[in-house]
């Protein structure tokens, strides 16, 4: 089964205008270390370290540091699939109008394997409607 | 400039001694610097010492209920609106996202507009959070110095709208932070503090805390040129007092910035300011909590005329829990002697004599407090919680690291003898984690969750050191900032948008609006066209309380209220 949604999943991708992410069709369709325990901590480290003080320590988006421009997303219910996630934190988001990006684009400072275990941590945070397996979405 | 509007007759004589060769101004004065608030509101904190007071009285508790919106604007903020607006002779300067706008205070008509763009590579760690922020601008003789957050002063013409010089410090040994993508080593100044005009010298607080720790500097400024004149370390270097709680390899990167206005003492020549933690906020490189890092969390005065350091007092010693110390610091008299009372994070008001920085007191003024069980005679903490282990479990303490008081600032009113806090009751969970460096800046190495509580609004007496009242404002938060005036009123917004007059001995509310947009600054009053108005500016999205509280969407605007 997981091997059809990745199928799909990759079908999908290669449906889609080539997007701004960096070699998007890289990126596997579900994080490669999802439920792997010892990623999962090493994640949650850097987590806390790097992400929680803007994305808060509960990652509900309650961190002191962010933009009022663009409010954190509450990334327990993140729901825009793995490849996207991986998008958008290689890439960052920009308000429009504003002098910088609010998320930054941390795919110059931040290499794979650390992302990947970010997200593997992220994952056991997953709230109900929250998505890491499928594809882009949105 | 007279204390109403300007004098064709002083003007000319301040020309005339311009022309001669002395320190005149043809505007703003020094004398005008001295002056308490009225007409006009000067300085961003309302006058030298900080208090937010203004000597109007035609809005009063007997008429307050008659105030009427007098007119709203946009300057177009894309983050929060931290300033309170600065006015002088019925014209309002406010900055905003790297913009200084001049506003009519009687229409709320743009007059000009004055812009500044960021560099390419403005960029950095926590760096989108102040970018675009400014809380505050002095005025002096004819200019607006405005503090870009690029490490930048612009001295505007208040007329034109047009820069008379802009006096870039990075090649002064301040560099502003980079795209940590793109640069090497991000490290950075980042200024979204305003700068205050003393006596023949513009103060400017150099901050690099939270963007890597860059050590915290005031810096005094020729009015004329922008160039340095001295700069005042806030960590001591070795063999000055309080150097020695420091690890020396920690301290080009201890943080202690100070990043909110502090107070001017005429008296003593004493500038006195709050500093931010020390850095990074995992004290393991500074000490490990069990060494003061003195000049952080701290109170600091520099003798403006020499620029040297005259003390320095460490609120929170090896500050493990960043409890800053950044508030303005409030001159009052007490017993006939000049004290700085601050009330900050820590959720006390802290006092000390101006002259040394000996330790008075400390008032407790929020009702939940856990992180420690008091101050000592001797003004140190006693008992505090025990640190978290990094990567261990968070702690619970109270305040959280938000504060008893944050930024947002309180006022001192000598009619009532009462100080008015912007205050709030929350905890949090903290913990420690691996300090990160990223392009060679130092992260915090510490993170937390939120517990929210109450925005307080409070009137405390310094004399009894008892809170008199309390307005619970029912959702999380702190209110924009505290005026209070001789006509008796108290003024503020919540961050939820409420504006409100209240009866400054009761805190009963006069008059009250719900703006609907966030508030992050202190409102003002000044006279417009022979009438008392109130402007108040309002942006952001409500937070730090981003929690289910509060449902409003980001907006900006600044409104003016007045009576008929």
């Amino acid at each position: 089964m997981r091997s059809l949604v990745k199928t799909i999943a990759v079908g999908l991708v290669l449906a889609l205008p080539v997007c701004q992410s960096a070699s998007a069709e890289d990126v596997p369709d579900v994080n490669p270390l999802s439920g792997d325990a010892a990623a999962i901590r090493s994640g949650k480290s850097d987590y806390r370290a790097i992400c929680s003080v803007c994305h808060g320590g509960k990652a509900d988006g309650a961190g002191e540091r962010a933009s009022s421009a663009k409010t954190p997303a509450d990334l327990r219910k993140f729901n825009k699939g793995f490849k996207k996630y991986m998008e958008l934190v290689k890439n960052g988001v920009q308000t429009p109008g504003r002098e910088i990006k609010d998320m930054p684009a941390w795919g110059g400072v931040l290499d794979d394997p650390t992302l990947l275990k970010i997200g593997a941590y992220l994952e056991t945070l997953a709230m109900e409607g929250a998505n890491w397996k499928e594809g882009v979405k949105n | 400039m007279s204390n109403s509007l300007r004098k064709p007759a002083l003007s000319l004589l301040a020309a005339a001694l311009t022309c001669l060769g002395t320190a005149a101004y043809a505007g703003v004065t020094d004398a005008n610097l001295a002056a308490e608030a009225g007409d006009n509101w000067i300085h961003t904190n309302g006058n030298y010492a900080g208090h937010r007071y203004s000597t109007l009285d035609k809005i009063n508790p007997g008429n307050a209920g008659k105030v009427k919106v007098a007119w709203m604007t946009t300057v177009g903020g894309k983050t929060d609106a931290q300033a309170t607006p600065t006015v002088v002779d019925g014209v309002i300067y406010f900055p905003q996202d790297n913009k200084v706008f001049a506003i009519d205070g009687k229409t709320g008509a743009i007059i000009w507009k004055y812009e500044h763009k960021l560099p390419d590579d403005w960029g950095g760690y926590n760096v989108p959070f102040f970018t675009g922020k400014h809380r505050g601008l002095a005025v002096y003789g004819d200019n607006i110095y405005f503090l870009s957050n690029d490490v930048k002063m612009h001295a505007i013409n208040m007329k034109t709208g047009k820069a008379a010089f802009v006096k870039d410090y990075a090649p002064e040994g301040f560099p502003y932070p980079k795209d940590f993508a793109k640069s090497k080593d991000s490290n950075g100044y980042f200024l979204t503090v305003g700068a205050m005009a003393v006596p023949g010298t513009i103060i400017i607080p150099m901050n690099a805390t939270d963007t890597g720790g860059l050590q915290g500097y005031v810096v005094g400024a020729d009015p004329a040129t922008g160039n340095i004149k001295w700069k005042a370390n806030m960590i001591p270097a070795k063999g000055e007092p309080g150097g020695d709680t420091w690890p020396e390899e920690a301290k080009p990167y201890g943080g202690a910035g100070p990043w909110i206005i502090g107070s001017y003492d005429p008296e003593t020549k004493q500038y006195v300011t709050g500093t931010a933690n020390a850095y990074e906020w995992n004290p393991k490189n500074r000490g490990a909590g069990k060494m003061d890092n003195v000049g952080a969390a701290s109170i600091v005065a520099t003798n403006v005329d020499t620029g040297k350091v005259t003390w320095r007092w460490c609120g929170v010693p090896g500050d493990p829990w960043d409890y800053d110390l950044p508030q303005t610091p409030l001159l009052i008299k007490m017993d006939g002697k000049t004290v700085v009372a601050q009330p900050n994070k820590t959720g006390y008001v802290h006092y000390l004599n101006i002259k040394d920085g000996s330790y008075i007191k400390a008032d407790k003024f929020i009702d939940k407090l856990t992180w420690v069980k008091g101050y000592s005679k001797e003004g140190r903490p006693i008992d505090m919680v025990p640190l978290p282990k990094e990567g261990g479990d968070p702690v619970e303490i109270w305040p959280g690291l938000l504060g008893g008081v944050n930024m947002y600032p309180n006022a001192y009113n000598p009619k009532t003898g009462l100080m008015y806090l912007a205050s709030s009751e929350s905890g949090m969970k903290y913990g420690f984690e691996e300090i990160k460096v990223i392009s060679n800046a130092r992260h915090f190495g510490a993170y937390q969750e939120f517990i929210w509580g109450n925005e307080m609004n409070r009137a405390y007496d310094p004399k009894t050191g008892k809170v008199v009242w309390t307005n619970d404002e029912g959702k999380p938060g702190y209110a924009g900032g505290m005026l209070t005036t001789a006509g008796g009123v108290t003024i503020y917004t919540t961050q939820g948008g409420s504006f409100r007059i209240t009866d400054a001995k009761t805190g009963k509310t006069l008059y009250s609006m719900d703006t609907g947009v966030a508030a992050k600054a202190g409102p003002a009053t000044y006279t417009a066209g022979g009438k008392q108005m109130i402007v108040q500016a309002l942006g952001g999205t409500p937070g730090f309380g981003r929690d289910d509280a509060h449902k409003a969407e980001f907006g900006h605007m600044l409104i003016a209220f007045t009576v008929e």
